[in-house]
């Protein structure tokens, strides 16, 4: 077979993955989560929803909780977390008020 | 013949599609993972995606040499070769990506030491240098100065610790792999991995072991060229087609012999005993050194037959078959063959070489060019002065100086050094051969 189908078949499979990798990336970034997950009320919260919205392009739950459990101490890491989304979070303070008391109530749960 | 053709065709496709499938399928399965947990930056889960794809590409590098034969049937071995060779160099500039694209979300330099950091981070470190090192070694072993079977050894080495490293890293970073179906079928890629590299290192050495073969001449015939005679010991020997090759494997025992891709000379239509001829340039070490002391009665062992350089597979009208240098052995394979099966089709054997003096098989050529239908044309690149025939390098002018005139129904078979090949496989495109009709081997596959 031809040095050079092959060598084109291996670039064309390279670019291929590319773009599939970016696919997935795509599907799975908060944006298009916070979308699929918005008309399925019922597996998904609309705190949830925030989280992905303003949280999730860097952080994962399991983080945030976490740093919610640190040193046992859920209250005091809650208004800490409060305080800081409020100086540097984009979301307003309702909507801040809505995720950490969502994740409050996970990290107690879990 | 067409039937088998196309069912080679066939099974490349299904091949070729099974290969984009097991490479793709991590990426499927991690969408299975809950959306709400995983969601986080688009570049930090591209370079995720990426480090999925490359574990699943390296993977199956191991796959595409480990002469399985129904998969390098339909492609040819050299073929899978040069797509393991370049499809490792896309794994590892994807693993590279990977890297580079974490270090936006917190991978610094600090996390490719393989001593500091988790077990994430240090099994990341350890994959990503131990792929360097096989890059490298790859990439550069003549520089290097690395024997064939050393490097054998440390790329096999190197592919496990990548595997292994990779495999352990995305464990411990458990994200996607904590999801069950996707960690199982990872697992289940790296005990193919392992199952493959058994049966090449260990079962099929052992295989080989129990069908011997002793050596009953071993000469020089000019052109740093010797042909060694093998007879099979104890089982029938081989059923190859013409202009097919062998792995030819010497040392004390099978298992641990230094095996090298080496193309049958003799006929396929063989005797009885089933011995067969293998022509070996003086290339390196092992054809240097170990070959001319492969004294008459030494054991030597034989993988095969491999490759798709052979009419049996293409069938035309006639044949063209272009050779360089020690690329003479397939071709004769192809004559002798046809003599003994008393094919009169055309064929024009167009035979490339530094200088007279390096041509093998003269007197045999000369003997089949008034048995067959065939023209033969002689090629030298520096001839003596008084040579009055074709001069330089084979070129679109030389082959339209001696195409019979009906050349585009023909099958071309062309082997012979990497260089020519480069230059002649565009060269019969552009005089009009269909590429179908192109069939070329080439023989730096170490």
């Amino acid at each position: 077979m031809h040095h050079k189908i092959i060598t084109r078949v291996s670039m064309v499979l390279a670019v291929l993955c590319l773009f599939v990798a970016a696919a997935f990336a795509w599907l799975v970034s908060p944006a298009q989560v916070a979308l699929a997950t918005s008309s399925d009320a019922t597996s998904a919260g609309a705190e949830d929803m925030l989280f992905v919205k303003y949280c999730g392009g860097c952080h994962t739950q399991d983080e945030m909780l976490a740093i919610l459990r640190k040193d046992d101490d859920l209250a005091g890491n809650a208004d800490s977390m409060q305080q800081f989304l409020k100086r540097h979070g984009k979301s307003s303070d309702e909507q801040d008020a809505q995720i950490v008391a969502a994740l409050k109530e996970l990290a107690a749960d879990r | 013949m067409r039937d088998e053709l196309m069912g080679l065709l066939f099974r490349g496709i299904v091949w070729f599609g099974v290969y984009v499938l097991l490479v793709l399928l991590p990426l499927g399965l991690a969408l299975l993972r809950d959306p709400i947990d995983m969601a986080r930056a688009w570049s930090l889960e591209f370079a995720v995606a990426i480090g999925l794809i490359a574990f699943a590409i390296l993977a199956f590098e191991f796959a595409l040499v480990s002469r399985l034969r129904s998969a390098s049937e339909p492609f040819g071995t050299d073929s899978l070769m040069q797509f393991h060779r370049q499809m490792g160099v896309v794994g590892m500039v994807f693993l590279l990506l990977h890297v580079l694209l974490l270090v936006p979300h917190g991978v610094g330099l600090a996390m490719l030491n393989p001593l500091g950091g988790g077990t994430a981070s240090q099994t990341g470190a350890i994959a990503f240098w131990a792929l360097l090192l096989l890059g490298v070694t790859s990439a550069s072993r003549t520089r290097l100065r690395l024997r064939y079977e050393s490097w054998q050894w440390l790329h096999a080495l190197t592919a496990v610790v990548v595997g292994g490293a990779a495999l352990l890293h995305m464990l411990a970073v458990n994200h996607y792999l904590s999801n069950g179906v996707l960690r199982t079928t990872l697992l289940v890629y790296t005990v193919a991995f392992i199952a493959l590299l058994l049966r090449y290192r260990v079962v099929r050495p052992l295989h080989l072991a129990r069908h011997p073969w002793k050596v009953i001449r071993n000469e020089s015939i000019g052109g740093d060229t010797r042909s060694l005679q093998i007879r099979p010991v104890g089982h029938k020997g081989l059923d190859f087609q013409p202009g097919q090759f062998v792995w030819l494997a010497t040392g004390r025992r099978a298992l641990t012999a230094q095996q090298h891709p080496i193309t049958i000379a003799s006929s396929a239509e063989t005797g009885d005993p089933a011995d067969i001829e293998l022509a070996i340039k003086a290339f390196g070490d092992w054809s240097r050194d170990v070959v001319p002391k492969l004294t008459v009665g030494t054991r030597v062992w034989v993988d095969g037959p491999y490759g798709a350089l052979t009419p049996d597979r293409f069938p035309g009208q006639g044949f063209v078959l272009i050779a360089g240098g020690i690329g003479i052995t397939p071709m004769l394979s192809i004559l002798r063959t046809m003599r003994d099966r008393g094919d009169v089709r055309p064929v024009l054997l167009v035979y490339a070489a530094d200088r007279p003096e390096r041509m093998v098989y003269q007197h045999e050529l000369d003997a089949l060019e008034k048995e067959l239908n065939l023209r033969t044309v002689q090629v030298f690149e520096s001839p003596p002065p008084e040579w009055q025939g074709e001069r330089g390098l084979v070129s679109v002018a030389l082959l339209r100086r001696h195409l019979p005139q009906h050349f585009k129904h023909y099958q071309f078979f062309v082997c012979g050094p990497a260089a020519m090949m480069d230059i002649l496989e565009d060269q019969l495109l552009e005089l009009g051969v269909p590429a179908a009709q192109i069939c070329t081997e080439r023989f730096n596959m170490g």
